[in-house]
């Protein structure tokens, strides 16, 4: 009699719905600092560090679940968690440290994207404020279907990279030896390149994009199941861009000992080894992952701020809606091309300054997590589990320390010099 | 200045007293300030007690055992000793609501402007022996007063208007009365409390806007407000918001709640909504519907969503061919506005057949006695149930319709009318 009901629709097509955010998240993940660490890491010690994308992995899943879970049970993002539990103060230091940070990083990718667009013969000082134009058009005139969708195709250009690593040639019986059995050393080098990979890997903006993407996409608690596979698949694609990249700098940079020091110079002396157009394929990728976070990291950090202190935000808000969403966005897009622009600009000292920031945001904001995930006024009847909390607090823990290290390990670094 | 000390009407903050220290009578400390309990029932709650809490315990200090004078609340004492004041003294089942918990850092819903709003701070007044809260302050200044900085930034705002910048905007003070404050309390507590915003000013709100600050809030929120405003106005609201967060509110309604919504609802658009839903839930809330609504909801449900037959409603108003324009008038006058959505197109029948259309400026140009059938347009444009919709909005955009009856094929009998209102969707998705 009722025709109108929709026919049993295929779980495919719901997966389908509900994919996104951790998949983007974990895209956006392999931004231009994270290509250059794993460049770097691949050139310099070949395939003994690709034992640490398992840790990473891991570390990332549990700390991305909590946050696609809070998302989807209280509708709050976490910057409204943040400031309902735990006050104004606590949140404005946590929010002047990310702007911040995130001035810097998305610096980062803009240098991203001067460096390869380099090895295509385009000087910086046409890509950056092009690149810087077509990025606040985007967001000003997108809506958040369509960015998810052009977000969605950026992801799938990342797996250039597993073609770069293809032409390079690698012997993948040492590469399997190497992930089964790591090859440890106690070099100073070798373990602040162990701690830059896995805190390359989990930055404390994800977190806050995680939380609302998963909102914004008005995800409730029956669609987890889902939910946790796009996490599971974000992972996935995070460590296996990155792995592809140490394999690529392995099988040709190591092999022939050349030192880098950014990804850009791995565009450039990959040529020689695995031909030129594997280096215009690996140069492609790093301008693909530079634009993709360039976009999601300004966009990110205005919108939390505004959730945090009550301001209308959102893609879909226009300007006169959202004047201080706008605002934000276009302040930190600026501050950064200025950074980039500035000929003699110390890039390398604002990326480790951006690092530190970083380093002492993390354990900030995944305390507040910890804290918010295991409250039973918050998440109901759907807070950690013993095992889940076991394993939270201990991949905090070594997240903690490790970014400890990693945060004093530079500046001691620059002490020494 | 308005603040005389020791005297009446001395307004401050709840952000200057929140954990602040309370003494015993004997000035030893009893704890801090941790929150106040206000009282809703009147437009301005008053504070009935005040919270402290020290390292063992948190009691709520009903009003009267503080020493009231000094509560321009730089000093707060306590009349009798902390330990000897009894726990749980306030009856919480009576309009209460504990400020920190449920207003402070929390979004609540503005009324007169219609937004969500974050509360970054309460300001409330002291008259005699009496605290009332008075509004919520929404603006920077509030931040930077928790942040410790108003006084600082103050300073530095005098300082550039020295310059000749007069108009720094940043400053401004932004504060919304109480008296439009809507909390939108936790589901633990809405229940109990009966809250004192007047159903009239969520009718007086536009449903679209309605519908924003629904989609805006947290889901807890959601749920609380849906169930806090009446079902004639949920149901203006729930036409209005996406179709995830209609589904999820009608879904966690009662089977009754929902249907009685629906009711209020236009049947096409009912239909819309329980063609989305399971079907097994669906039913359910049919079953609750009065027959009437059901029987007509049953059957748009028929028709698929995309067709001329999903977009109608079968809420009409037709007349007999013999009807004469006065008496016409006169029963659009007494068509019930919930139920019609359009009188500007009013429909001839004969037989179920129709036989031509009317619109509102032609009745009232008309001679009252002439009858229907003469100053009819007797070829109006149709379309069959099973027409595209998209086919349907571009007849709506060629001719410039308010609306356009759908007939079937066969017989050339009336199913239902297709309003503008149904089809904006398709016309506007051309250019986006």
């Amino acid at each position: 009699m009722i025709k109108k009901f929709r026919p049993w629709i295929g779980s495919t097509i719901i997966f389908l719905s509900v994919l996104g955010p951790g998949i983007i998240t974990g895209s956006v993940d392999n931004d231009a600092g994270g290509i250059t660490t794993y460049s770097v890491a691949g050139a310099k010690y070949g395939y003994h560090l690709l034992w640490t994308l398992i840790p990473a992995f891991i570390a990332l899943f549990v700390v991305q679940e909590m946050n696609a879970r809070m998302g989807v049970v209280t509708g709050k993002g976490l910057a409204d968690l943040i400031r309902e539990s735990f006050g104004v103060k606590i949140t404005a230091l946590i929010f002047i440290a990310l702007i911040i940070a995130d001035i810097g990083n998305t610096a980062t990718e803009f240098a991203g994207i001067a460096g390869s667009l380099q090895i295509f013969g385009i000087s910086k000082y046409i890509s950056v404020p092009i690149c810087a134009v077509l990025v606040w058009i985007m967001v000003a005139k997108g809506n958040y279907k369509t960015s998810e969708r052009i977000f969605l195709i950026f992801s799938v250009f990342l797996l250039s990279y597993v073609v770069s690593a293809i032409m390079a040639k690698p012997d993948w019986k040492e590469i399997g030896t190497a992930v089964v059995r790591p090859n440890l050393h106690s070099d100073f080098g070798y373990i602040s390149m162990v701690i830059g990979i896995i805190g390359t890997t989990i930055a404390p903006w994800m977190q806050f994009y995680m939380q609302s993407a998963v909102i914004e996409k008005g995800l409730r608690i029956k669609h987890y199941k889902f939910i946790l596979i796009d996490v599971l698949l974000g992972c996935i694609m995070t460590v296996t861009v990155a792995f592809f990249i140490i394999v690529a700098c392995g099988a040709t940079l190591n092999k022939n000992g050349i030192v880098i020091n950014e990804a850009k110079d791995a565009a450039i002396a990959l040529r020689p080894f695995a031909g030129a157009f594997a280096g215009q394929i690996f140069a492609f990728g790093l301008f693909i992952a530079s634009v993709f976070s360039a976009i999601i990291l300004p966009l990110a950090t205005a919108f939390y701020i505004c959730e945090a202190f009550g301001f209308e935000a959102g893609i879909d808000k226009r300007v006169r809606e959202a004047p201080a969403f706008y605002a934000l966005f276009t302040a930190i897009i600026f501050f950064s091309v200025v950074i980039i622009l500035i000929p003699n600009a110390p890039l390398i000292a604002i990326t480790i300054w951006t690092q530190v920031l970083n380093g002492i945001l993390l354990p900030v904001v995944l305390i507040c997590m910890m804290l918010m995930v295991n409250n039973k006024k918050i998440m109901g009847q759907y807070v950690n589990s013993t095992a889940g909390n076991i394993v939270g607090w201990a991949t905090i823990s070594i997240l903690i320390a490790l970014t400890f290290v990693l945060m004093i390990e530079p500046l001691i670094t620059q002490f020494i010099h | 200045m308005e603040t005389r000390i020791n005297g009446y009407n001395a307004p401050f903050f709840f952000s200057q007293i929140l954990g602040k220290i309370a003494f015993n009578p004997d000035r030893t400390p009893a704890g801090r300030v941790s929150d106040f309990i206000v009282n809703v029932g009147t437009t301005y709650p008053k504070v009935i007690a005040i919270c402290i809490k020290n390292e063992k315990e948190e009691k709520e200090i009903p009003l009267n055992q503080i020493e009231i004078s000094s509560l321009i609340l730089d000093i707060i004492i306590l009349k009798e000793f902390f330990d000897d004041i009894p726990k749980n003294s306030i009856d919480f089942s009576e309009s209460v609501l504990t400020l920190k918990k449920t207003v402070y850092d929390r979004q609540i819903v503005d009324l007169n402007g219609a937004k969500v709003i974050r509360v970054n701070d309460v300001r409330l007044l002291k008259s005699g022996n009496e605290i009332s809260v008075t509004d919520v302050d929404v603006g920077y200044r509030g931040i930077l007063r928790r942040l410790g900085l108003e006084d600082v930034i103050e300073k530095i705002v005098n300082v550039v208007k020295l310059f000749g910048l007069k108009n720094v905007s940043l400053y401004n003070q932004m504060f919304v009365s109480w008296e439009y404050v809507h909390p939108v309390l936790p589901k633990s507590q809405h229940d109990a409390i009966k809250l004192t915003v007047p159903k009239e000013q969520f009718n007086n709100l536009n449903p679209a806007d309605l519908a924003d600050i629904l989609e805006e809030l947290d889901y807890e929120q959601r749920e609380s407000l849906i169930n806090q405003i009446p079902d004639s106005v949920a149901a203006k609201v729930l036409s209005e918001t996406d179709s995830k967060t209609t589904q999820e509110l009608l879904v966690t309604q009662k089977e009754e709640r929902a249907a009685d919504i629906l009711e209020y609802m236009a049947p096409d658009k009912a239909a819309d909504i329980l063609g989305d839903m399971q079907e097994e839930k669906a039913l359910g809330i049919i079953k609750q519907m009065e027959p009437e609504d059901a029987e007509a909801v049953t059957e748009l449900l028929e028709y698929s969503d995309n067709t001329a037959g999903g977009l109608m409603t079968t809420e009409y108003i037709s007349f007999n061919p013999n009807t004469m324009v006065v008496n016409a008038i006169q029963e659009l006058v007494k068509a019930p506005e919930e139920d019609i959505e359009t009188i500007y197109e009013t429909f001839v029948v004969e037989n179920d057949k129709l036989i031509g259309t009317v619109n509102l400026r032609q009745l009232l140009i008309s001679p009252g006695h002439k009858s229907l059938s003469d100053i009819m347009n007797k070829k109006p444009t149709t379309v069959t149930p099973d027409e595209n919709a998209k086919k349907v909005a571009e007849l709506f955009s060629k001719y410039n319709l308010l609306t356009l009856p759908v007939v079937s094929e066969g017989t050339g009998n009336i199913e239902g009318v297709i309003t503008v209102d149904d089809v904006v969707e398709y016309l506007t998705r051309n250019w986006q």
